[in-house]
């Protein structure tokens, strides 16, 4: 209890084994409005940049796959695109197709556990169950396709693995079709649910300023209409060559938030479709020639679930890189927590505070 | 290439050394004493989004090397700035971009550089109640 009788300060652990790596706050609340706010970080670092000195360039492939659960193939894939910029890499069009493809199934995945996870909080628990059935769904058909539920570790320097689409791609259509009809599913309900949408009108804003001032990125900065996605901006991997949106919203509150992560679930099934019509007229190469890495420097992003994950490379030739910097989206989105959370009441706190995705092992690596 | 170009004139004397890696990739070298100046200009003028920034530890000198994004171009300047290696300190830029708030506790916590100015110094991602003083991403350690 604080000197001034009316202020408490208590802590608040957003942790679920089946969400996410969990995230520590500590409220300052007054009369059920927080006033105070303050993240708890530390928990969940592993040294990963440190870990880089001493492995080999590839090994850092399945490293970074390792950084955050819920962006392993947007961590190994802004990896592999750093090392690829400075060595000056050529990659085949079928590989950065099944790159593409598995970076949009990832997202998929996210946002209905994104989705799931504020069903969960406003104890709407049909809804729930609803967007964690077709999570596992996407992670048994991830299994028929890559081998492994969660991590795909697809990509590598230079390619891919393996052709994990020999003739799979009649599964992979299952996994698009299924997820287009249950968010147009989902978004019939939202858009009738007038309880949803009063609970989630006008909590948590991220007015545009703020999110500029905090350097916000994914959906939480197009939520509030500042409108960045790497994969249009910085065209790269099949991203060139195929035709998708980028769903802006205007309000900035949790509301808006879910409106465009549902877009982009839509976006990103027409992107798995299209690339898996336009995968058939490519060559079957699947992975080019890596050398060994030269002196120099780059930088790799992508666009995951969650905003921009940024990988910067320096090395001074040899087999193991000299430094290895790692920037995951929620590290730029936590920070702007700040400016979201004060004002609105107590028991808006969880919904407001995962709305913005709180992946701590991606913040601390 | 519009963008190099207006860089070399909005910055001018302040670009130590300018590289086009290539169509999307500019680094910009710069005095410490510029860099609050630049930032100032590149953030709030040039209204380039903060990405982050990266501190590294070489042989002879310790650098960090803030990196700003030209969003509708897809277009990363990244400003990169020598310290000296035995005493290294630097002004906050987190006063003009809120974003910075902790990378540079990062970068004073694995590198041990200083940040003048930043209000808070507590460790990021270390035990704050470890009395090691040990700098995880500096060589000698």
């Amino acid at each position: 209890m604080n000197k001034n009788k009316n202020i408490m300060e208590f802590p608040l652990e957003l942790k679920s084994t089946v969400f996410m790596s969990g995230g520590w706050f500590r409220l300052k609340v007054e009369r059920e409005k927080i006033t105070g706010f303050k993240i708890e970080t530390g928990r969940n670092h592993r040294g990963i940049e440190k870990l880089s000195e001493d492995r080999h360039f590839n090994q850092i492939a399945i490293l970074s796959a390792r950084i955050c659960s819920s962006c392993s193939v947007s961590n190994q894939f802004a990896y592999v695109r750093a090392i690829e910029e400075l060595a000056g890499i050529e990659v085949s069009s079928r590989a950065e197709y099944i790159r593409t493809i598995a970076a949009e199934i990832e997202r998929i995945r996210e946002h209905f556990t994104w989705l799931g996870l504020v069903f969960y909080h406003l104890k709407r628990r049909m809804l729930y169950v609803f967007c964690r059935k077709n999570c596992n769904f996407i992670s048994e058909i991830c299994e028929k396709i890559f081998g492994n539920r969660e991590q795909f570790d697809v990509i590598k320097i230079g390619g891919v693995r393996k052709d994990f689409l020999n003739d799979k791609e009649k599964i992979l259509k299952e996994v698009a079709e299924e997820s287009a009809k249950i968010i147009h599913q989902i978004y019939d309900i939202i858009r009738k649910d007038i309880q949803i949408k009063t609970r989630l009108k006008g909590i948590g804003v991220l007015s545009a300023k703020d999110g500029i001032d905090y350097c916000a990125v994914g959906p939480t900065a197009r939520a509030s209409g500042i409108d960045i996605d790497v994969r249009r901006d910085e065209p790269y991997s099949a991203y060139k060559f195929v035709e998708f949106e980028v769903p802006v919203g205007i309000e900035g509150d949790v509301y808006s938030r879910m409106l465009v992560r549902i877009a982009e679930i839509k976006e990103a099934v027409s992107i798995i479709e299209q690339c898996i019509c336009k995968i058939s007229s490519t060559s079957l190469e699947i992975s080019s020639d890596v050398g060994e890495i030269p002196e120099g420097e780059g930088i790799g992003r992508h666009e995951s679930s969650g905003g921009e994950v940024f990988h910067y490379i320096k090395s001074y030739g040899g087999t193991v890189p000299y430094r290895h910097k790692i920037r995951g989206a929620s590290y730029m989105n936590m920070v702007s927590n700040e400016a979201i959370i004060k004002g609105y009441s107590i028991e808006d706190a969880a919904i407001i505070l995962s709305s913005i995705d709180a992946y701590c092992g991606c913040v601390e690596r | 290439m519009e963008i190099p170009k207006k860089l070399k004139e909005i910055l001018g004397s302040r670009i130590n050394k300018f590289t086009l890696k290539n169509d999307k990739r500019i680094y910009i070298e710069i005095l410490a004493r510029d860099l609050r100046e630049t930032v100032s200009i590149l953030f709030n003028k040039l209204k380039l989004r903060f990405v982050t920034a990266t501190g590294t530890d070489e042989k002879d000198h310790v650098e960090i090397i803030y990196h700003f994004s030209f969003d509708k171009e897809g277009v990363l300047c990244s400003l990169r700035i020598r310290l000296d290696r035995k005493l290294p300190q630097i002004n906050t830029i987190s006063d003009i971009v809120k974003g910075s708030i902790w990378i540079e506790r990062e970068i004073y916590e694995m590198l041990e550089i200083k940040f003048i100015g930043h209000e808070k110094s507590a460790p990021l991602l270390l035990d704050a109640m470890s009395q090691s003083k040990k700098y995880p991403l500096r060589r000698n350690e």
